[in-house]
């Protein structure tokens, strides 16, 4: 009988030691959406939303990859102190949109949920019902946790389109166990996809069009039918909020459907459901959003300029008309500096001051690559050499005429600099051999030469004076590559 | 519901746990009943599950008929209704209309079929020599031959061999769960880390035969070889880790067969089940090698044929079949010859070097067949085989050709070890019995082994998104 029971327990043990491994290599398999390989992260967004206090949130937002470009929830704070929170993700259709309202209502008490409304007419034919390719879909419902709202969703999905696999979801290694052959260091770090400090906004920094024409509806008989499934969805959503006494907002955000069928198709069906609509491609919104482009672009994919823009007239709209209260609070209080350097950074490629570049190179998210071509002293200022001071570099640069520099500055430390009369090379690793670089510096009498490759790409301007390539740590891509004429007027130079 | 589906899995260990709490005297009434619920889902047609019926029950008359008038003619009418389904079926393959005709009313053709018949065949001969008394209960005999792990590939059991396991009931050991799931876990590794990976290579070249030559189809169709011995190989390991959860033991249908260093050894370690039968049932009872050499020949060549054609009724198996009863005459005839070769090249008989040589020529010829056995058509696996001699190109081995094929590097790597390592287990199962052994070490060993075949296959086996873990090939038969 001892026996027996000894023998029950280890066999016990066994399967706990099975299972759980097994359900660790499925967590290192599975695919993770960061910064680092992702403008729309949703593994990390959603992880990062888990974290936040119970009932901490007052506005969520839902909808496609334009709705995570478009609204800032750290821009929307700053200015208002309205908490919020983007769950959007690419091709986010109202199926998916309602499951995750049902789940964040679990943990979250909103005043508001604004809803973008761009994937409520037909994506494309061949997405079927869902009206969402399968491996977004992934994207999107695999980062939820496991409860009876995913069991539902995963049911639903599978019954829409019935090339999906349900045991897929639950064993994940049927899906992506192939991921095997491409497994990065951020697969075994939680650390590394656990935490959003942007709350599911997507920066991009893209420069959009010189122009948009705006839309005025003209004609007020035109209808355009949503998709049923999706109007059976945006109609489940719509009742989910009022159950729970949540304000449905929707939105058609710019030059996403310029067109009086869906315009008033979806304005009947706001006023119906007890929900507000808000046609941001019709002109008197559009212009009371205020970007100017191209360089603030509010058109689809927001750029980040634009987004302020966008974040800034929805947190106006909040305050005002919904009356959502300003809270202070420390969740979005840490995370200001961060915004700060996500904006510096998408600024970078347009500084041209190289005083005030040094200053915004200066940030332990970046790794700075500094090498001279040529000639590199004979115009650096007071204000230049201090900055380059602020950055850790210790070569005096009096007697340096026509020298060869270079430096490489990593988390705020200067991993190597050197300076002289002959050509000088560096290479190495940086950030668990994620990034492998080499650098040269020449002078005008040993070469006359920079190059900066990262990763086996060439990024040095390979100009006169000091060339610099910017590598964000975060994103884990080149920012920005400028050289400035340090022999000369500080000329910035960007091909 | 397949071998590796996880429904039958869950369905095995519903029913492991039912046999175990029934009282030992009715638990062959538990593996009737899940043999009979299994091959309901199999079916797709209520009409084939009756005729798979009436072919058993027809034997089981006929057993009993058979042992009251032991006489030939009833043996003959007996085992030519017990084979007519199977006869019919690849009669009809060698004339393309009356397949498709047939191919309407595929509810005609229970599965098993090609292996039931010859596991009724062989009893009712059994029963006709007295080797064995005819069973006189009609479900246990439906049992016998519907057993379910066995049922879809084999291998054929005799009467005297399960019949007993199977009525008995069998006590609770937990060393037959512990074996049967070794057995499960090694048949996965087979099938997923093998068999499945090479098929992706073997499919791009054997679909596409016109555009490859030269090496390529060498690659192939050693990766064949590996491909067919490794599918066939897991889903026999399946069925006898599944049987063993019961107590029930299986016969092996594979000794190493690669190993072998002739055609005729060969054929005494492939598929063994099904060469005893036609040794038993065909060769034996033709003569044999007892009347002259010229008649033994000829029966090779009969029982031969037989064997291609329960393969599949067209040329190309039948060549197939032909051409391993050539080698073996061929073998015959030159044996002298190249005893005296090796003696002139100073090569001892019981050397390592003469037996790989013996062993590589034989691999050799074997893989030649496979080819045929493969190709779409006869003409197909002889073109592919000419191009393989004629066409030079070993550049493929150094251009990244290969990895062009359907597997990049890194899936041709895990295939390789996988490879050696089923290489290193058969060597090791030759000197000794590999599970007991791994049994006798401590928990930490037999754990880490466990946990470590679970986590390889689990994370590089070829299944899921992207795979389709092909058919058991010997399924098709």
């Amino acid at each position: 009988m001892k026996s027996g029971v000894k023998r029950f327990m280890r066999n016990v043990l066994f399967i706990i030691i099975l299972v759980s491994s097994l359900a660790k290599i499925n967590q290192i398999l599975s695919p993770k959406y960061i910064y680092a390989n992702s403008s729309w992260p949703t593994t990390s967004s959603y992880k990062q939303f888990y974290k936040m206090e119970k009932n901490s949130i007052d506005v969520l937002f839902l909808g496609s990859s334009v709705c995570v470009n478009a609204f800032s929830p750290q821009e929307i704070y700053n200015r208002y102190g309205i908490r919020s929170y983007n769950l959007g993700s690419e091709q986010q259709s109202p199926v998916l949109s309602y499951y995750w309202l049902k789940e964040a209502l679990r943990f979250q008490k909103p005043k508001v949920v604004v809803i973008d409304t761009k994937f409520c007419y037909q994506y494309k034919e061949s997405y079927g019902l869902l009206n969402m390719s399968e491996g977004l879909v992934r994207k999107c419902l695999d980062p939820m946790r496991w409860s009876m709202v995913k069991a539902e969703a995963v049911n639903d999905i599978c019954r829409l389109d019935k090339t999906q696999s349900r045991k897929s979801y639950y064993f994940t290694n049927i899906r992506f166990h192939t991921r095997w052959k491409s497994l990065t260091d951020y697969d075994f770090k939680p650390s590394y996809f656990s935490e959003a400090p942007l709350k599911g906004f997507g920066p991009l920094s893209d420069m959009g069009p010189s122009e948009y024409e705006t839309f005025v509806p003209s004609d007020s008989d035109a209808r355009s039918d949503m998709m049923p499934t999706m109007q059976e969805y945006l109609e489940k959503t719509a009742q989910l909020c009022r159950e729970n006494q949540v304000k449905l907002v929707m939105v058609n955000l710019p030059k996403n459907a310029d067109d009086d069928g869906i315009h008033n198709t979806l304005t009947q069906f706001a006023a119906e459901q007890g929900a507000d609509f808000y046609d941001l491609c019709e002109k008197s919104n559009y212009e009371a959003i205020g970007a100017v482009l191209p360089k603030e672009s509010a058109l689809r994919h927001a750029n980040i300029w634009g987004a302020v823009k966008l974040s800034d007239y929805i947190g106006g709209l909040l305050a005002e008309t919904y009356e959502v209260p300003s809270v202070e609070d420390e969740q979005w209080e840490e995370t200001k500096d961060y915004y700060e350097y996500v904006k510096d950074r998408c600024n970078l490629q347009f500084e041209t001051d190289f005083s005030e570049y040094l200053k915004m190179i200066d940030n332990e998210n970046f790794t700075v690559f500094l090498s001279v071509k040529d000639e590199g002293v004979k115009a650096l200022t007071k204000e230049t050499r201090a900055g380059l001071r602020a950055l850790g570099i210790e070569t005096r640069f009096k007697g340096k005429y026509r020298d060869s520099f270079y430096a490489v500055i990593s988390h705020g430390e200067v991993v190597s600099e050197a300076a002289g009369g002959e050509k000088l090379n560096y290479a190495g690793s940086i950030g668990d051999q994620a990034l492998s670089f080499s650098v040269v510096s020449a002078g005008h009498d040993c070469g006359n030469v920079s190059s900066i490759v990262l990763n086996g790409t060439e990024y040095s301007q390979n100009k006169r004076g000091m060339n610099i390539v910017v590598y964000d740590e975060q994103t884990r891509k080149v920012v920005d590559s400028v050289s400035f004429d340090t022999h000369d007027d500080l000329k910035a130079t960007r091909k | 519901m397949d071998y590796l589906s996880f429904v039958f899995y869950a369905f095995v260990a519903a029913s492991v746990l039912v046999y175990y709490i029934v009282p030992v005297r009715f638990r062959w009434v538990v593996l009737l009943a899940g043999s009979m619920y299994f091959y309901c889902r199999l079916v797709k047609d209520v009409r084939t599950l009756l005729i798979f019926l009436v072919s058993v029950l027809l034997g089981f008359a006929f057993g009993l008929l058979i042992e009251k008038q032991r006489n030939k003619v009833t043996l003959f009418f007996a085992v030519f209704i017990s084979l007519f389904v199977l006869i019919g079926l690849r009669f009809t393959d060698f004339f393309p209309a009356v397949r498709a005709w047939r191919d309407g009313f595929d509810w005609l053709v229970p599965v098993g079929v090609s292996f039931y018949s010859l596991q009724l065949a062989a009893y009712l001969a059994d029963v006709y020599r007295g080797k064995i008394s005819a069973q006189r209960n009609p479900l246990k005999f439906v049992l016998f031959i519907s057993f379910f792990p066995q049922i879809i590939q084999g291998p054929v059991p005799r009467y005297e061999q399960l019949g007993e396991q199977l009525f008995r009931g069998n006590r609770y050991d937990s060393r037959n769960i512990i074996k049967g799931i070794q057995l499960i876990i090694w048949g996965f590794f087979l099938k997923l880390m093998i068999a499945d990976k090479a098929a992706v290579i073997v499919n791009t070249v054997f679909d596409n035969y016109e555009r490859y030559e030269g090496f390529y189809i060498l690659v192939a169709a050693v990766l064949y070889s590996i491909q067919l011995y490794t599918d066939f190989l897991s889903c026999v390991t399946l069925s006898q880790g599944t049987a063993q959860l019961y107590g029930i033991s299986l016969v092996n249908n594979f000794d190493h067969p690669y190993f072998s260093t002739s055609i005729q050894e060969f054929w005494r370690k492939w598929h063994m089940s099904f060469s005893f039968w036609l040794r038993d049932y065909i060769y034996i009872p033709l003569g044999g090698n007892r009347k002259g050499k010229f008649r033994k020949y000829v029966n090779l060549i009969l029982t031969f044929a037989v064997s291609g054609i329960w393969h599949g009724g067209n040329l190309r198996f039948l060549f197939w079949g032909i051409l391993h009863a050539v080698y073996q005459i061929v073998g015959g005839l030159t044996y002298g010859v190249r005893n005296r070769l090796y003696e002139r090249a100073g090569i001892k008989a019981d050397s390592w070097f003469r037996k790989g040589i013996k062993m590589f020529v034989t691999f050799y010829l074997v893989m030649l067949g496979w080819i045929i056995f493969r190709a779409e058509r006869l003409k197909a696996g002889i073109w592919m085989i000419r191009s393989m001699f004629c066409k030079f190109n070993p550049w493929i081995f150094f251009n990244d050709a290969l990895f062009k094929l359907g597997l990049d590097w890194k899936e041709c790597v895990v295939l390789f070890a996988s490879v050696v390592v089923l290489a290193v287990v058969s060597f090791l199962q030759c000197r000794f019995e590999l599970r007991e052994k791994i049994l006798e070490q401590n928990l930490v060993v037999r754990w880490t082994i466990y946990l470590a075949a679970v986590w390889v296959i689990w994370i590089f086996g070829t299944y899921g998104y992207g795979f389709n873990a092909q058919d058991f090939i010997y399924g098709g038969f």
